[in-house]
Formats: structure tokens, sequence, C-alpha cells
């Protein structure tokens, strides 16, 4: 059989449904569009633990300090899950790292921002944590099997996030004027943000991901399942969002006011030029860098004892 | 560092089921890391490692069970077994055959 | 602080805490990410620790758990200045994962037959998870001291950085002599380092390390690597190490902290003391 007649059987099988596994034989193309999305999604797990581990430190009680703990060595243990199915597809995760901080992979737009302050830590928790819950449900039906099988775990995990989330939540809007101003100010800041991470509007025809099966719904798709869970929530509790022309039409939603949706800063910020892409880049690398003699133990290098 | 491949025991009457895979530099820590990144949630009894060379595949799986027919030994060679019993019972009911006590 | 039982709870629970804090800054950093959760794990142990310790203190002391943990002033915290220093390099954080928690094993089980119950019952359930703490800081031992050269270096010269304050870890408790005669604290603190200096010592000559704990004379007794790490106070007579004199890096049993201390505490306690008396 040719690579031409391989490859459309392959094609065939996953039209048909079919999982992949990693022993599989897959046309370059797959093999290429998989590592990459994976690559992506890791990357993404590893620097989003970022944002909120600035406040483990800060935490205003026992309790949150323990549970924003846990919550961030999930997503760590995301990033390990996901390195390690990218890894076995045909990259290092020594490369991988490297590509990341020396800014030639990408990561998700959200995680190259600040958190100012507590506010933030909630939202993160219960807005981003359930926008990246819709993606990361549709990709339930992943093509790539051990893509599935991490997704099951990554999505039971993120579940337990959500509610950790919508308790930390509760608490402010329930609190004080200053707690309930301290999410409404952070969901002002974080919903440009948060609705650049599904991506801009793209031609579904043309999408590779959606082409092989690796990702199985499109973006607008994605962004409105966010406005179905979400929006009513923030409604109900009395918290506005700032894109004046969001609101519900029939089944849909309009949203984006086109003076305000700024796909530029989205542009700017997956490029690497977002506010803190630099900083926590940097201090990466500082750490990786540091502890090279560390990569030598790992690497078996000769004892120093006889 | 090699790769590990990392089963657990759910509960103590469940079969070893896979759980992922770690990297270690050797079985030492392996056996120290598999638990915190894959049992930290309380999601086994217990926790085995193996590297993954020493982890073997059977060749053309997909001919196992057979691929002529071997319904004799599944419970699919069997269906009509039930059927069977109802009216073997009937018949020698009404030959008088069968026993009342 | 009147009561006497407060002033052993607090510093049990304060080295637990700030050393739990300073442990939980590495999430998220680790350049091993398996060990990256492994880390953060023992850092969630040591703060859960903290909590329940702070409960028992609680009883006695009528202040809530956190408003202890996080609503005092730097000069109240009673934590040894070891659990306050930065992380500095995975070295140093060995180093010091190593002398603390081979110290809080010889403590706690000296608790176990503390005469206040609710510590004697804590002090249990704390060295199940210990148990993992220990065998985790003995494996990177192990692994640095008989890694690589460059390995090996930092983490010898961790460990003299890390020794001498380790040692205050024993500085005896303000109402020592009274927790004594009650029993709460069932063996002196005197007694305890000379139990941990055995274990420090033993990791000397029976592991594969070689000697990576100082002598006196300031020399590693070992062939091939040099280093001066003389600790005060540390002596080793008629073949025992002994500690004889002052402690470096004391004060912490009586709240008296390093310039690491209130940059931390700062950072810990800002958000909860604006908020006075919110839910979070």
């Amino acid at each position: 059989m040719s690579y031409e007649e391989r490859t459309a059987e392959f094609k065939a099988r996953i039209d048909a449904g079919e999982k992949i596994e990693a022993s599989d034989w897959m046309p370059d193309q797959y093999r290429e569009a998989a590592l990459k999305f994976i690559e992506m999604h890791a990357n993404s797990e590893i620097m989003g633990a970022l944002p909120e581990r600035e406040w483990i430190p800060r935490a205003p009680s026992l309790r949150r300090k323990l549970s924003l703990t846990a919550k961030v060595q999930d997503e760590v243990g995301h990033a390990q899950i996901l390195y390690r199915i990218a890894e076995d597809l045909g990259k290092s995760r020594e490369a991988m790292f490297e590509d990341l901080i020396h800014g030639r992979t990408k990561f998700h737009n959200v995680f190259h921002y600040p958190t100012l302050s507590w506010g933030d830590v909630a939202v993160i928790g219960w807005l981003i944590d359930g926008a990246a819950l819709v993606t990361q449900r549709a990709l339930l039906d992943s093509s790539y099997a051990p893509y599935v099988r991490a997704m099951r775990r990554i999505c039971a995990e993120e579940s337990l996030h959500l509610r950790h989330g919508e308790d930390l939540m509760l608490e402010l809007v329930g609190g004080t004027d200053e707690q309930r101003a301290m999410f409404q100010d952070a969901v002002n800041r974080w919903w440009r943000p948060i609705m650049h991470f599904y991506g801009p509007p793209s031609n579904p025809e043309k999408d590779v991901l959606l082409y092989w099966g690796i990702k199985t719904k499109s973006n607008e798709e994605l962004r409105n399942e966010f406005f179905d869970t979400y929006v009513p929530k923030l409604w109900d509790v009395g918290i506005t969002v700032p894109d004046p022309a969001l609101k519900r039409t029939g089944d849909g939603w309009e949203w984006g006011a086109p003076d305000w949706v700024d796909w530029d800063e989205f542009w700017r910020v997956v490029k690497g030029d977002g506010p803190m892409t630099e900083i926590r880049l940097s201090w990466r690398r500082a750490v990786w860098d540091n502890h090279a003699w560390l990569r030598d133990v790992f690497a078996g290098v000769p004892r120093a004892v006889a | 560092m090699e790769v590990f491949e990392v089963f657990a025991r759910r509960t103590h009457d469940d079969p070893l089921v896979h759980a992922g895979s770690i990297k270690a530099p050797d079985l030492e820590m392996a056996l120290i890391l598999a638990r915190e990144t894959h049992f930290r949630h309380g999601e086994g009894a217990e926790c085995w490692v193996v590297r993954r060379e020493d982890l073997h595949s059977v060749p053309n799986p997909e001919t196992m069970g057979g691929v002529t027919d071997h319904s004799y030994r599944r419970q699919d060679g069997y269906v009509g077994v039930g059927a069977k019993m109802k009216r073997v019972t009937e018949e020698l009911k009404r030959l008088g055959k069968s026993i009342t006590k | 602080m009147n009561d006497p039982r407060l002033s052993l709870l607090l510093a049990l629970a304060d080295d637990e805490l700030i050393l739990g804090h300073r442990l939980g800054e590495w999430t998220g950093w680790v350049p091993y990410i398996e060990e990256d959760l492994a880390l953060s794990s023992i850092a969630q142990d040591e703060i859960a620790h903290a909590r329940m310790l702070y409960e028992i203190a609680s009883t006695i002391d009528g202040r809530d758990p956190d408003a202890l943990a996080l609503g005092r002033s730097p000069v109240e915290y009673r934590n040894a200045v070891l659990c306050e220093r930065p992380n500095r390099d995975f070295a140093y954080t060995v180093a010091r994962h190593w002398l603390y928690d081979t110290a809080d094993d010889v403590r706690l089980r000296a608790l176990r037959s503390s005469s206040l119950k609710e510590l004697r019952e804590t002090a249990e359930i704390f060295l199940l998870e210990e148990r993992y703490h220990l065998d985790h800081a003995r494996a990177w031992f192990s692994r640095l001291a008989d890694g690589p050269v460059e390995a090996r270096r930092r983490f010898g010269d961790a460990l003299t950085k890390a020794i001498g304050e380790a040692v205050a870890l024993f500085e005896p408790l303000e109402d020592e002599a009274a927790l004594l005669s009650e029993g709460t604290l069932p063996r002196a603190n005197e007694d305890l380092l000379a139990e941990w200096l055995g274990v420090v010592g033993a990791a000397r000559t029976e592991g594969p390390t070689g000697d990576l704990v100082p002598t006196s004379t300031g020399a590693m007794e070992e062939t091939g690597v040099q280093a001066s790490l003389a600790v005060p106070g540390i002596e080793r007579r008629d073949g025992a190490w002994v500690h004889a004199g002052g402690f470096t890096g004391a004060g912490g049993r009586r709240g008296k902290h390093s310039d690491d201390f209130e940059p931390l505490w700062a950072e810990m306690t800002a958000l909860y003391r604006s908020h006075p008396g919110a839910r979070w």
C-alpha cells in the first residue's frame, strides 16, 4: 500500500470513530498535529500553575492555603500527564521544556496575565477552569486514545477545581462590600482574556485538528457552551461582565463589541508579548539553568564516590 | 531517566489497572514519586511500578480469542439452551417421565 | 502566653507552618515535574499538621486556628530560624528537609508519651505521614551526596549552611522546666538533640555519603573533598557527636527571628490582616 493509501485508510478509521493508540501507524501529519496540540496543552498547564501559585503564600486562611496548593499541584500533575503523552509521540520532555522557556512554543493566552488580588484567584478557579473544562470535555471524543484517557482524569480533577472556585467566588460575592468589589474588579480585568481563550472565529473547513478528529468542536461552539453555563450564574449573583455587546439571542449569544474585543491583544499575547510572559519565562529559565547539575544526577553521570 | 509504568489496585478486591507513567532515575525514586503523581487523591489501595522496557505486548492481538468459529468456548455458543431446557422438560412431563413428590 | 503548653504547641505548629510555607513556594517551579508533585504533597502535610496543632492550641489560647496562624505579630511566632530561611536552590531545600525531618522524627517519637492526650494522639498520626517524608529526604540525600561532583559539592555546602540552624530546633523552650515536670514534654530538648546528633552522625559513617557532616576541626574527614565547615558548639567526644555551648541561629523559640522572617510574615499575613473578620 502506498503512503497515500495508508493515510486514506487511517482517515477513514477516524471518521468511523475508531481510536488511535501510541503504537499504531500514523501519517506524519497526524502525529505532528497531535504532538503540537498536546504539547501546547501541557505547556498551558505548567504555565497555568504560575498565576495562582503567587497567592499560596498569601492565602487568607489555612484551609485556602491547603486547597490552593492542592489545586496548583493538580495543574502541575496535568502537565506531567500531558508531557508524557506528547513525549511518547516523539519529542523529549527536555526539548519541550527548553522550547517553552525560550519562547519557541506557545501556551494559552490566559496564563500570560498577572493575578492582582484574591478576586483573581476566584475568577481563575471558577471561570477559567470552567472555560478549560468546556474545552476538555469536548476532547473526550478525540481520536487519539491516550489523550482521551488523560482527559478523563483531567476532567475529573477539574470538576473538583470548579467546586473549589465556586466556593471561593461565593464567599466573595456573599461577603463584605470590599470582597464583592474585589471579585467584580477581577471579572472586569479577566473577561476579555477569557473571551480570547477560545480563539478568534475560525474556519472549521480549514482546521487541521478538526480534520483529524483530535479536536471535535469549533471555537464558537465551545464559547457558546461557556456562556450557557457561566453567564446566568454571574448574573444570578449580581456580577456584570464588561463586554457591552453580550446578550442572549434565541438559542445562542451575541458578544464581542468591536471596539472592545481587541483581537490584536490576543495575537500579541500568544506570540509571547503578554504582561507577565517574559517575567515568568525568565524565572523558569533561571531555575532551569541553575539546576543543570540536578539533570546530571538523573542522567546517571558517574558517581563522585567509587 | 527512565519511563516507569504505574499500576493501581483501587480496593483490595480489584485487579491491577494501569494508572499512567512517570519518569524517574531509578526504581527506588520511581516508588517514591509514583504515589504523589498518581495516588495523592486516594485513588488506590496499592501502587505498583514497572520499567516500561519490562512491559511487553503480545503480537497480533486481533487474533486473540480465535478467528474461526470458537463460539463453543464462549457464552454466545450456548444461546438457546434455556429454551431447550423448557422444551425438553415440558416434553418429558407430557410423557409422564417427570417425578412429582 | 501564660500557659506553658502553648510555648510547646506554638513552637511545633509554627515550625510546621513556616516550613510548609517555604516548601509550598516550590509548587510549580521544581525543574523535575514528578518531584514538584511530591514536594507539594509534603508541603501540604506540614501545613495540615500545623493546622491540627493550632486546633489544640486554640482550646487553650482561645483564638481560632487561622488567627493563631495568620494573626500574630512577628515576635509571637516560635518557629526555629531554620524554617524561615528561603529555599535558595534544590540542594539547600533537600538539606534542610533532611535535617528537619530527621529532627522532627526524634521529637514526634518522644511526644507519643506526652501527658497531653491530644498531643500524644496527634504525634502518632503525624508519624504515619512523616515516614514518607523521611523516605523522600533520604532518597534525595543519597542521590545528591553520592552523585556527580557538582551535586555533591552543592549538597555539602547546603548541609553546612543549614546544620548550625538545624541544631537550634532543639533550643530549650521558654517554659521547658514546667513542661518537663508536667510531662507535656516527655524529654528535655538537650536529650532529644543528643539523639538527633547520633542520627546525623550515623548518616555520615553508615550511609553511602562519606563525611558530609562537619567536624569541630572544620575539615572533611573523607579524602578528596575539602571544605571549611566549622560548626560552633558541635564536638566529637568519646566517639560521639555532642553539643557543647551555645546555639547559632538560636532565638526562634523566644520570638527572635532572622531578617528573613519579617518579609515572609508580611506576605503570609497581609490579606488576612487587612480584612479582619472576613470569611474566605
